[in-house]
């Protein structure tokens, strides 16, 4: 009964360092110590370590800011992501996406979106949005739906954001397509952080939002928290996204 | 009996409490919250027996709906003498409203009394009995059946048929013989997913008892092992005789299973066959029993989180299986307990405890395999679950996470023996009244289903539906958009209220449906025409149905109806709001235009 009891004890002491450890390891300030250590702040690449419930490591995201390109002959900005599952879990549980966002230059809303989806199990999909943004349009494998107005895709919507004056209580109401449903994004600043880091003082604006169906169905909704640093770029450096299977926090890793 | 009907009266008081304000309101409001409209359909029924009995209108091929080709609401040509008895003696002789209260609050009712009496029986002790028909009786999944599923909430008689089995178990006499009997005579009239959750459970228990056998080394006791040959045969002789007596109602259904399923399509309409892949949606999820309702006041936002999801499931009400923690930690002690025993010997003392624990753990297992989905897939290995193979031998059936409910009813025999268990630590009464009590409210909170009021009040209608029915003379009525995909439930009942024949709940597959998406574009001017000559006068014009499936088509076409030139403008009514604002009322509408069919009859050429 004893030595049960001390091999339970035992097990719970390392659960509980464990759980510190990733507690820690998922804080502004140690991400950005971590950051620091390998150079600059600023970049256009950003690789994010996505963890289930802030334990479990699922894998790599990376966002890409690729800059103005010309497509089909406009000018227009190009966001990208790429997400994988890491090489363990693919074994068991495969999963590849690739999303790619072109924008609107001078007010930042989508006008094209492409997907391509890879799941164990599964056919891959590749899916092509079109949004017609002056007609409130969009049209997927030709079938039209109503969009609002000056609608954003979740990555153009993020981009957007980064790209607003910052002040505590500032809110932010978007209009979000996502799966050719229409929601609501309405996210809030909710306070500042400041801590120093190798001599540095850091600043960090912390962001909750909320993401409702426009036509209040409780099925689809989901809420996550963003820290963005205090920079030109406002990067984001740790995303909590309550999702449909749980907490799922991802935490900048690299910046280049 | 004196104790038993104290019991009763508190399980009414529970009733009372839980549904509030449901039985102030009983004659205009049914329980009810968001995510359905199933009841109206089958109010609309009640409303249809009464009508027709009083009209002297087919009760089976009715022209009410799918006008003029009408729809046979026996397609199944199941019948149940019992149960569908039931329901036209209640429709006849009362309100749809009242008809639905009545059997709701009568099964949540006898749900909790007999599984407190099953509870009782097997623990002897009545405070046990009280909390394992709290946990049965009022259990997220009772309540959730409650707001859509009418059939689903007849979950008693898997608590009687129990009790009648291990009574002639432990006493093969004939007035227990005859109780059984009767028992198998409700399970297998009021609902056919009750009945086969009851068919799999007295299968599980007449072979753990065959388990059991061999565990003790019984075959090596000629007595005993001929004692349980003995009452299994005759056991099975009374199911068969329940059967022999109910055979007529369930041949149409054997004789469709024979022919139907197979050589027709697999599809949601079809009563026999049903989609393989419905296996999956409909099938438990390892959060669907540990995580509190989304109904619940203080955790149900949590859940709504993993609403969709892969841990989950998608639907508000299928996948709401909660067992609830407290009962599970009173059954975890009731296994802890059944181990020990196993380890220190049965003897003449706990042989009965251990026997029924045994059952009750391995009828919990059964069932949470049965509710799974047909596969587990880990990694390229896929293990095949029942819901796989019984899907070869019963394709008319797909939702099985249902199977939760026989799961639930081992949870609260369990958490019953937990209980016991507990209180035995304790000396005096009031003590354990106590002790029981605390658990029976933490229960009670973890079941909890309000703010807001769960109740719909179904008593008004949009204003438009009394306007119709003033209106001079007999004519059809068509609502805009056709439901052709699957049958409108709100239409259906509306027409409790107008009264008039219409065109809509057609089923897909049958020749009225394929008229009606012929006719789905009103704006079409060779649409009105057709309307004529089935006999329209007024179209209602649902605008919010159409903007809300966001298509542009559909906006499109909702601009282009004012502009077909054979519909006249009658009048648009308001939107309307409901009276009470913590009320959910089916007088809530958005905005209805209607217009008069002012063409010339044109025959509709579809081919059959």
């Amino acid at each position: 009964m004893n030595k049960k009891l001390i091999f339970f004890l035992g097990i719970l002491i390392l659960l509980f360092f464990f759980l510190l450890f990733k507690w820690r390891e998922n804080t502004p300030y140690v991400i950005v110590k971590d950051l620091l250590r390998e150079g600059s702040l600023e970049g256009k690449t950003l690789k994010f370590y996505p963890e289930y419930l802030g334990i479990i490591p699922i894998g790599e995201a990376i966002l890409k800011d690729e800059g103005e390109i010309v497509y089909e002959g406009k000018k227009v900005y190009l966001l990208s992501a790429t997400a994988h599952t890491h090489q363990f879990l693919s074994k068991l549980f495969k999963v590849k996406a690739e999303v790619k966002s072109f924008v609107d230059p001078f007010n930042l809303y989508t006008l094209l979106f492409l997907q391509h989806f890879e799941m164990s199990n599964r056919p891959k999909r590749n899916k092509k949005i079109i949004y017609d943004q002056e007609n409130n349009i969009m049209e997927f494998e030709g079938v039209k739906r109503v969009i609002l107005p000056h609608t954003h895709d979740p990555l153009s919507a993020i981009f957007y954001i980064r790209k607003q004056e910052f002040a505590v209580g500032e809110v932010f109401d978007l209009n979000l397509n996502t799966n050719q449903k229409n929601y609501r994004l309405l996210a809030k600043v909710i306070r500042k952080e400041k801590f120093r880091v190798r001599d540095k003082t850091i600043g960090i604006w912390v962001l909750e939002a909320e993401i409702k169906r426009r036509n209040k169905s409780l099925r689809h909704s989901s809420s996550f928290t963003i820290w963005f640093l205090d920079n030109s770029s406002k990067t984001p450096i740790l995303i909590k996204a309550m999702t449909n299977m749980g907490l799922i926090t991802s935490r900048l890793g690299k910046i280049q | 009996m004196r104790k038993n009907l104290i019991t009763s009266f508190f399980f009414l008081f529970l009733i009372i409490v839980t549904t509030y304000p449901l039985i102030f309101k009983i004659s205009a409001c049914i329980p009810g919250f968001f995510s359905t409209d199933e009841p109206f359909g089958l109010m609309w029924r009640s409303w249809q027996i009464k009508y027709s009995f009083k009209n002297q209108l087919p009760l089976r091929n009715t022209l009410l709906i799918a006008y003029p080709y009408g729809r046979d609401l026996y397609a199944s040509g199941y019948f149940s003498y019992l149960g569908d008895g039931w329901f036209h003696l209640l429709s006849i002789f009362t309100t749809p409203i009242i008809t639905w209260n009545i059997q709701i609050l009568l099964n949540l009712f006898l749900s909790a009394f007999f599984s407190y009496l099953l509870v009782f029986y097997l623990t002897k002790n009545r405070l046990s009995g009280i909390l394992g028909g709290i946990i049965f009786g009022f259990c997220p999944y009772q309540f959730m059946r409650m707001w859509q599923h009418l059939g689903l909430t007849y979950n008693e008689w898997l608590s009687l048929v129990l009790l009648g089995i291990i009574l002639f178990w432990e006493k093969q006499i004939i007035r227990y013989g005859i109780f059984f009997f009767i028992s198998l005579l409700f399970l297998f009239s009021f609902d056919l997913s009750v009945m086969y959750f009851g068919g799999v459970t007295l299968a599980t228990f007449l072979f753990y008892i065959l388990i059991y056998q061999g565990q003790l080394k019984l075959l090596k006791r000629r007595d005993l092992f001929k004692f349980n040959i003995k009452f299994i045969s005759k056991t099975i002789g009374i199911i068969l005789l329940a059967l022999i007596i109910l055979f007529p109602q369930f041949f149409p259904l054997i004789k469709g299973r024979i022919k139907l399923s197979h050589t027709t399509t697999a599809s949601a309409f079809n009563p026999y066959h049903r989609p393989f892949d419905d296996l999956f949606t409909q099938s438990a999820r390892p959060l669907s029993y540990f995580l509190p309702p989304v109904v619940h006041p203080v955790f149900g936002k949590f859940t709504q989180m993993f609403i969709g999801s892969p841990l989950y499931g998608v639907s508000f009400t299928e996948h709401t299986l909660y067992l609830g923690w407290v009962p599970l930690i009173l059954t975890f002690l009731a296994f802890r307990r059944w181990r020990r025993v196993k380890k220190l010997g049965i003897n003449n003392d706990n042989y009965r405890d251990y026997f029924y624990i045994g059952f009750f753990i391995f009828l919990a297992i059964v069932a949470w395999f049965f509710s799974q989905p047909p596969w587990w897939r880990i990694g390229s290995v896929k293990i095949f679950m029942p819901s796989f193979f019984m899907y070869r031998i019963l394709p008319m059936y797909r939702a099985y996470c249902r199977f939760g409910i026989v799961v639930m009813l081992a949870v609260a025999v369990l958490s019953g023996y937990g209980l016991k268990f507990l209180l035995e630590r304790f000396k005096t009464q009031k003590t354990k009244i106590l002790v029981a009590s605390f658990f029976c409210g933490v229960v009670l909170f973890e079941f909890w289903n309000w703010p807001p009021f769960k109740v719909i009040d179904v008593s008004k209608a949009p204003y438009v539906y009394y306007w119709l029915r003033n209106q001079p003379q007999e004519f059809i009525v068509a609502e805009y958009p056709l439901d052709i995909e699957a049958p409108n439930e709100m239409y259906k009942f509306y027409q409790i209220f107008h009264q008039k024949p219409i065109i809509n709940c057609t089923i897909p597959g049958t020749y009225a449906n394929k008229v009606g998406k012929a006719i789905a574009k009103l704006s079409n001017p060779k649409t009105a025409s057709v309307l004529k000559w089935i006999g329209v006068k007024y179209v209602l014009v649902h605008r919010e149905n159409y903007l809300k499936t966001e298509l542009v088509e559909q906006v499109e076409e909702l601009k282009r109806i004012p502009h077909n030139p054979y519909l006249r403008f009658i009048k648009s009514f308001p939107s309307q709001d409901c009276p009470y604002k913590n009320i959910m009322c089916t007088q809530k509408t958005d905005s209805i235009d209607v217009y008069e069919v002012i063409a010339e009859p044109l025959i509709p050429m579809v081919e059959e």
